[in-house]
């Protein structure tokens, strides 16, 4: 009897302790309707919001601040190599490497839209009567590749940059993604390298061999140490280049030029950085950059462990995910701060095909009259999407170019904005009405259905592409939504060219005019609609490649901005494809750290932070 | 050549003769390289059979990536030719038949002792395995033995409380922890330590081993304590399951009946008798978990931010670095060939009736 009692106190205990576990792990909210979740949570956007700060960057708006502290972050990936070359390709090693290299030779500031020295001066030199261009550069006197724990510095000269120019990045074997941008397309259609030419121990020249818009894109580069690559490029060619620098070197035996060393890599687990004192970016009263002294980030893949350990106090900063703002915002007693970033400069877009290679009719004669694709634009609530999707932290995407891009222009914007009636005016321009049943359909009395597709593994592109069949479904149209896997959807976009609407995106946004040129151009394998044409299939598009090659060889500002302003006006009013919305980013940054400025032109610098005096 | 054979036949008789154990493990050892041999090749097969390859899947991968994007530094909008993709196939070894490459790959490893380079990285895979590997086995072995030991006093403690309300009880739990999805204990289990504090969120220390052995002990037992509770919960259920209802097939047994009529004490007859035998099924059944528990781990590892190997092959998976994946492979089916031969020289260990003999 005894026993009895025990064992089943003992069953009892172990059985409530794991359920009283597993709903103190849950939360205890009662449960409300999908629908009432989402008024909720618009009436609670302005709330949202007054629970984060603004606090845009700039030029030249950064304290001098104090030297010391601990930066904790953590990273979603390991390394998978110490060596530039193969860290071409691979996104986790360059984000690692790029911290101990010199930075490019020039910087862009988004701010005020405009070039400035990076670890090197420049200048231009316009030859017109040659129609050719130089671009000078003169590197800083103070950049050195310093090795962790010791004296030893080497300096770096202008052979470093040849070196690099010339057999790194214009080495074809290698295969570097920079290869191809050394070659210009001169106006006889043949290509030529831009050339690099040493003028003194600390100069270095481009000869371009015309005159382009924007120079200092394509001249601009950083370098790897040549006094590793070099030896090895001599002695063990392409291969031998390759062989260096594995997972498996000593890290503390890798050279820097950047604002860091790298002290410590256990594979894994974290990365260790500190600070490299001889590193040329200084604040204004010489003080090194960074302010911490170490740089300490876990390897952390599972974005939700990576959200556990912000909130547990292990990372100082954290970009906000959509999904745990709420829950940052409202947690009481906090020691950190949430940033409004404001919108971001990428975003989704709907893009109709209209190649006869991979599209059948009546499809195809639809989707090449730009009323249709002005009226899908119509009926594409954004503000629906901002609302149901964003939670209201979000922007509708009604301009082509980024912010940030020199010829952005607030005043030309997509005007096929949502309005249905204006979207059944358009579609009964080209013969599509509806029926008595409410049904689309066009002259010949077909029924107007097509597919959607984008990546199942989207959550937020999923819920777009409902949205847009919805509103589409309300005016007689169907849209069937199609996830799919990724990579079949590239393959799709690539290969097969067999799909009908497409919702996805591509790099960050329209940030400089000349920006995807295997994208806007028609002879590009990019040009998501009809892509590798040998002649421009429509006359807009022969304008538009006109306008893109123009505004390219352009460098008059003036002359160019009337250019690129025809160029986006035109994909604004045919519209191959319309952007959607501009999500809102956040950041979360611990309040012991001073010196913080964060928005999307300029992001984070975390190299400006320092502790605050309590601290 | 024929007094070769001979001779080679004459010592394996002679092997067998003498030392039947030693015989049976050699015999598995040289199925176990057959069969390793012929896996490596079906996989060769089947990845030539699986549409595209790592070279296609990076250049879409790049086409995307930079579309329309910043166009910084030196990158261009990338215009990958076919030449330059040929290029790409053939540093990699992927334009010779999959035979070939798996010959490769052979040589490789038998010549050269040298597991090959990741594919992407160009890192030595014996080093990505080496720097992970052990603290797999560390994490795996702990938690067999705790589920192994546990489950057995359990099993054995319930299968003695039969028809009570504490084994009604008892089955329930074991057959609700066994039906519970393990990903989302150990989500529960993690979220558990966020609220709570009590426990860290991810399952390895934050520094490493070198910089202080004694406190790296201590943290590590910390961190693995909610992993291996996990773990733990997952297993337990099924296992505890197997050993009470083949203690109760035992106890049921008329030789079971015989030795308590002697009068033999009921101690003596659950643990001398009944419970050595139900070791024979958990053995038997046993030749799968060590393979089990590695690809278990993987979640954990995952979740948990655990740095074994399962993670890193996961990440090979995902990128389709073959050559990394295949070395996993060839790992797992080693462990559980492995097993089964470990399974077999317990089974003759534990169970007189099973022994190798030339008899």
């Amino acid at each position: 009897m005894k026993t009895y009692r025990f064992s089943t106190l003992l069953c009892t205990i172990f059985i409530s302790g794991f359920l009283l576990f597993a709903l103190a792990s849950c939360s205890r909210e009662e449960e409300m309707t999908l629908e009432e979740a989402q008024a909720l949570k618009v009436e609670n956007q302005a709330g949202i919001l007054a629970g984060t700060i603004k606090k845009p960057g700039g030029t030249d708006i950064y304290a001098i601040g104090k030297s010391g502290g601990i930066w904790n972050s953590s990273l979603t990936g390991d390394p998978k190599t110490f060596n530039l070359i193969i860290a071409d390709s691979d996104g986790d090693s360059s984000a690692v490497i790029n911290t101990l290299l010199p930075g490019g030779l020039v910087q862009y500031d988004p701010y005020i839209k405009e070039w400035k020295s990076g670890c090197a001066d420049f200048e231009i030199t316009v030859f017109e009567d040659e129609d050719r261009m130089d671009v000078l550069f003169t590197l800083r006197d103070d950049l050195y590749w310093s090795f962790f724990d010791s004296d030893e510095k080497i300096k770096i000269t202008a052979d470093d940059l040849i070196f690099w120019y010339d057999e790194i990045y214009g080495n074809s074997d290698l295969q570097m993604t920079a290869y191809s941008g050394q070659f210009m397309t001169m106006s006889d259609g043949t290509d030529v390298r831009i050339e690099m030419e040493k003028l003194d121990d600390m100069t270095v020249v481009f000869h371009y061999p015309r005159i382009v818009a924007n120079p200092l894109l394509t001249s601009n580069m950083t370098f790897g140490p040549r006094f590793i690559y070099e030896p090895a490029l001599r002695e063990g060619g392409v291969q031998g280049v390759k062989e260096i620098l594995s997972i498996d070197t000593d890290v503390k035996t890798l050279p820097s030029a950047g604002a860091y060393f790298l002290t410590e890599y256990t594979p894994g687990v974290r990365l260790v950085y500190e600070r490299n004192n001889d590193h040329w970016d200084k604040d204004k009263e010489g003080n090194p950059l960074p302010y911490f002294e170490k740089s300490i980030n876990k390897i952390v893949p599972n974005m939700n462990t990576n959200y556990l350990l912000f909130k547990n106090g292990e990372r100082d900063g954290y970009a906000v995910r959509a999904e745990d703002l709420d829950d940052l915002i409202n947690t009481e007693n906090k020691d950190y701060s949430i940033y409004d970033g404001g919108a971001t400069m990428g975003s989704n877009f709907i893009c109709f095909n209209q190649n006869p290679s991979g599209l059948e009719e009546p499809v195809l004669s639809w989707f090449t009259q730009k009323e249709f694709r002005q009226a899908m634009s119509r009926l594409t609530n954004r503000d629906r999407m901002v609302k149901q999707i964003y939670r209201g932290l979000a922007t509708p995407a009604l301009h082509h170019y980024a912010i940030a891009n020199p010829y952005y222009d607030e005043s030309i914007s997509n005007v096929y904005t949502y309005n249905p009636e204006e979207a059944l005016k358009l579609l009964e321009s080209i013969g599509i009405k509806q029926d008595e049943k409410g049904t689309m359909r066009d002259t010949e009395g077909r029924a107007i259905e097509f597919d959607i597709i984008t990546n199942s593994d989207n959550n937020i592109r999923m819920d777009a592409a409902s949205i847009f069949a919805d509103e589409c479904g309300k005016v007689g149209i169907k849209v069937n939504l199609t996830p799919l896997d990724f990579q079949k959807m590239i393959e799709m976009l690539t290969a097969t060219y067999d799909w009908h609407v497409i919702l996805i995106s591509l790099g960050s946004g329209n940030y400089w005019p000349t920006g995807g040129s295997n994208v806007w151009s028609s002879d590009g394998n990019l040009h998501l609609w009809n892509p590798l044409q040998k002649e421009p299939a429509t006359d807009w598009e022969a304008r538009v490649d006109y306008l893109y090659n123009e505004g390219s060889f352009t460098p008059d500002p003036v002359a160019a901005k009337e250019i690129w302003d025809e160029f986006q006006s035109i994909l604004l009013e045919e519209l191959p494809l319309y952007y959607l919305v501009h999500q809102n980013s956040f950041y979360a940054i611990r309040d012991k750290w001073d010196n913080v400025f964060y928005d999307n032109l300029g992001g984070l610098d975390t190299n400006r932070l320092f502790l605050k005096d309590s601290e | 050549m024929k007094q070769f054979y001979l001779k080679i036949m004459g010592l394996i008789f002679k092997i067998k003769g003498a030392h039947p154990l030693l015989h049976f493990i050699l015999g598995r050892f040289v199925s176990m390289v057959v069969i390793l041999f012929i896996l490596g090749f079906a996989v060769f097969a089947l990845m030539e059979l699986a549409p595209g390859d790592i070279v296609e899947k990076h250049v879409q991968a790049q086409l995307m990536s930079e579309g329309s994007g910043i166009g910084n530094a030196m990158s261009s909008d990338l215009e990958y030719s076919e030449e330059k993709i040929a290029d790409m196939r053939a540093e990699l070894g992927l334009d010779k038949p999959f035979y070939m490459q798996y010959l490769h790959w052979l040589k490789q490893i038998i010549v050269e002792h040298d597991l090959g380079k990741s594919m992407i990285s160009r890192a030595p895979i014996l080093y990505l395995i080496k720097t992970r590997i052990f603290n797999s086995i560390l994490l795996n072995l702990i938690s067999l033995f705790m589920l192994t030991f546990i489950s057995f006093a359990l099993g054995i403690y319930f299968s003695s409380k039969v028809g009570t309300r504490t084994d009604l009880a008892a089955t329930f739990t074991a057959l609700f922890l066994h039906s519970f999805p393990g990903l989302l204990l150990l989500i529960l289990l993690q979220l558990f330590a966020a609220v709570t504090g009590l426990f860290p969120v991810t399952a390895y220390p934050g520094f490493p081993f070198a910089e202080d052995p004694g406190r790296f002990v201590f943290s590590y037992m910390h961190h693995i304590t909610l992993p291996l509770i996990g773990a733990f919960l997952g297993g337990i259920g099924g296992t505890m399951r197997m050993i009470r209802a083949t203690m109760l097939d035992q106890l049921g047994q008329p030789y079971i009946t015989a030795l308590r009529a002697r009068g033999i004490s009921e101690g003596r007859v659950y643990f001398a008798h009944a419970f050595r035998n139900t070791l024979n099924p958990y053995i038997t059944s046993s030749a799968n978990l060590l393979a089990g528990l590695f690809s278990g781990s993987l979640i954990l590892e995952i979740i948990f931010s655990y740095p074994g190997i399962g993670r890193l092959m996961y990440e090979a998976v995902l990128q389709e670095d073959i050559y990394l994946v295949l070395a996993n492979l060839m790992f797992t089916s080693f462990l559980v060939l492995l097993g089964m031969v470990l399974a077999d020289i317990l089974l003759a260990v534990v169970d007189p009736r099973i022994r190798y003999s030339n008899k």
